[in-house]
């Protein structure tokens, strides 16, 4: 194993480069770790923060486990999914935002939480949510 | 939080510990009763000593579990953050009982934000790396639950589909690439330089606790103490109705006089997992939150064998059906079939436990659901 290159690192370094994994590169990280890309592929498509294809430009995730139902966060995805126009799992028709939920992030004691872009905001508001929607750009 | 657990060892442990050999280092974890804190709770000396004793040339592998993923569970983070170093130096004494060369973190994607002080605290370590030819790696998940199982985890290093392996072989005997591999969780590795400095107590733990609070957070808890006495701590919103033990775990009465024990949450059909507890009060229905936890499961099931798949989707819709006040007796004992099925028939930990919310559910609240039932 010595040398090879970690498939999932690699996946993820793509994704945080270009918002998504293409085809071409798809193959190109299979070989370099040494697995075969119908491996890859079937690796690639089972990760929730992976994507084949290109996403929307930002991402916001709402936690909305139980530890965060009981602090409100429908509430959260609500104001979000009347500001945004869209409804959770999509993206905007600018393909600006993706609006959706997430499994648990670590951050229950500080519920309501999300991950924007993969930061992490704890006892978010509906006030925090706007102001940290107006900051992206 | 002030806890023993979080004491840094500032490579005092570690020291100790280098100067045994692997096998009186096993000979003093078994002797320390200390057992894995991610949730199956199997012996740590004993798991060692099967890495250890299981055959076969080349590589050995140790592999650092940060893959804390469990609904209402934040103590890792906590170590994470507070007490990396003593993650490290676990890491390293477990590599001095293989004389294992490389070890792997394998940290969720969800907290990538943690890895500087994780990277941090790896350069830290570095003389004591070096000195043993050893690297460790830092792997970041990509969002999927069920890497928090051992086996998944090691499909998801390789390069696979992170789907559960057959067990046995465990992967003491055949892990990564298929070499013995010590795999365990962040907080286990943690105690384990305590140990060598006589500062570790079997009797404590951390637990996470969440939900109607007005001070969530991470407590200490030592066996014995009682449920209304942590709660106390953690000052209730409204009165306590339920503990949750995170969505796997099931879900209890609230008994202010309950020794908050293994063997008493197990009594009541529940399992205490990574004690991660989350209170609910009156106000909160226990339906909703079936259904919450439900909808978990689903998104969560990996899809590899057909009870987990197809069951969790269907008991979701009988919860469903059931919150929108449109289910009837008939579901109900559905559901309770469902759940026989799915904690029998399910190929890895995460299908055979994901029920156990519904069973304890209908066994300790069963009138919330009758009342939404015709
Ligand atoms: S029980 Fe669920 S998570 Fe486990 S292997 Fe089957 S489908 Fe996958
Ligand atoms: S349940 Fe939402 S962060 Fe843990």
């Amino acid at each position: 194993m010595a040398g090879k290159k970690i498939l999932l690192n690699e996946l993820g370094l793509e994704q945080k480069r270009k918002g998504f994994v293409s085809k071409e590169k798809l193959k190109e990280i299979a070989s370099k770790a040494c697995v075969p890309e119908s491996e890859a592929f079937s690796a690639a498509t089972f990760y929730s923060f992976l994507s084949l294809e290109k996403r929307a430009k930002h991402s916001v995730l709402v936690c909305n486990c139980p530890s965060e139902q009981l602090k409100g966060s429908e509430k959260i995805l609500g104001f979000l999914e009347k500001r945004l126009k869209v409804k959770r799992g999509n993206a905007t028709k600018d393909k600006k935002f993706y609006l959706g939920e997430t499994s648990c992030i670590g951050l229950c004691d500080k519920a309501p939480a999300m991950l924007v872009d993969g930061k992490p905001h704890a006892k978010v508001t509906i006030e925090k949510t706007k102001e940290i929607l107006g900051k992206l750009k | 939080m002030n806890s023993a657990l979080l004491e840094a060892s500032n490579f005092e442990g570690l020291k100790k510990a280098l100067e045994k050999t692997p096998e009186e280092i096993i000979a003093i974890v078994k002797e320390s009763s200390l057992k894995g804190r991610g949730g199956a709770g199997f012996p740590t000396g004993l798991k060692w000593e099967a890495a250890l004793k299981a055959g076969g040339e080349g590589e050995r592998f140790v592999l650092c579990n940060a893959d804390e993923g469990e609904p209402g569970t934040f103590k890792d983070r906590l170590i994470l953050t507070k007490a990396p170093l003593n993650v490290i130096e676990g890491i390293l004494i477990a590599c001095r009982v293989l004389d294992a060369k490389k070890a792997f973190i394998y940290l969720r994607g969800e907290y990538a934000h943690h890895r500087t002080a994780l990277d941090r605290a790896i350069k830290k370590a570095k003389p004591y790396l070096g000195a043993n030819g050893i690297d460790i790696s830092v792997v970041l998940g990509e969002g999927a639950y069920i890497c928090g199982d051992e086996t998944a985890i090691l499909n998801s290093i390789e390069g696979k589909r992170p789907e559960p392996r057959k067990k046995p072989p465990y992967p003491a005997e055949k892990g990564l690439y298929g070499k013995p591999t010590i795999v365990n969780n962040v907080e286990t590795f943690a105690m384990v330089p305590l140990i060598f400095l006589g500062k570790f107590d079997s009797n404590k733990r951390l637990c996470s606790l969440s939900g109607d609070l007005h001070k969530a957070g991470v407590f200490e808890i030592s066996e014995g103490k009682q449920a209304g006495t942590l709660l106390e701590l953690a000052e209730p919103i409204g009165i306590p109705k339920a503990l949750c033990f995170g969505a796997s775990g099931g879900i209890i009465p609230f008994d202010p006089c309950m020794e908050l024990t293994e063997a008493n949450v197990k009594e009541r059909g529940a399992f205490p997992g990574t004690w991660s507890v989350i209170v609910i009060n009156h106000e909160h229905s226990i339906v909703e939150l079936c259904r919450s936890i439900q909808a978990f499961f689903v998104h969560e099931s990996c899809g590899y064998c057909a009870p987990c798949r197809e069951g969790n989707l269907r008991m979701l819709e009988l919860l469903e059906k059931i919150s929108k006040g449109k289910g009837t007796k008939k579901d109900l004992q559905i559901l309770r079939e469902l759940s026989a099925l799915l904690e029998s028939s399910c190929f890895c930990a995460l299908g055979r436990s994901a029920p156990l919310h519904v069973s304890t559910a209908l066994r300790h609240f069963f009138w919330e659901f009758e009342e939404k039932c015709t």
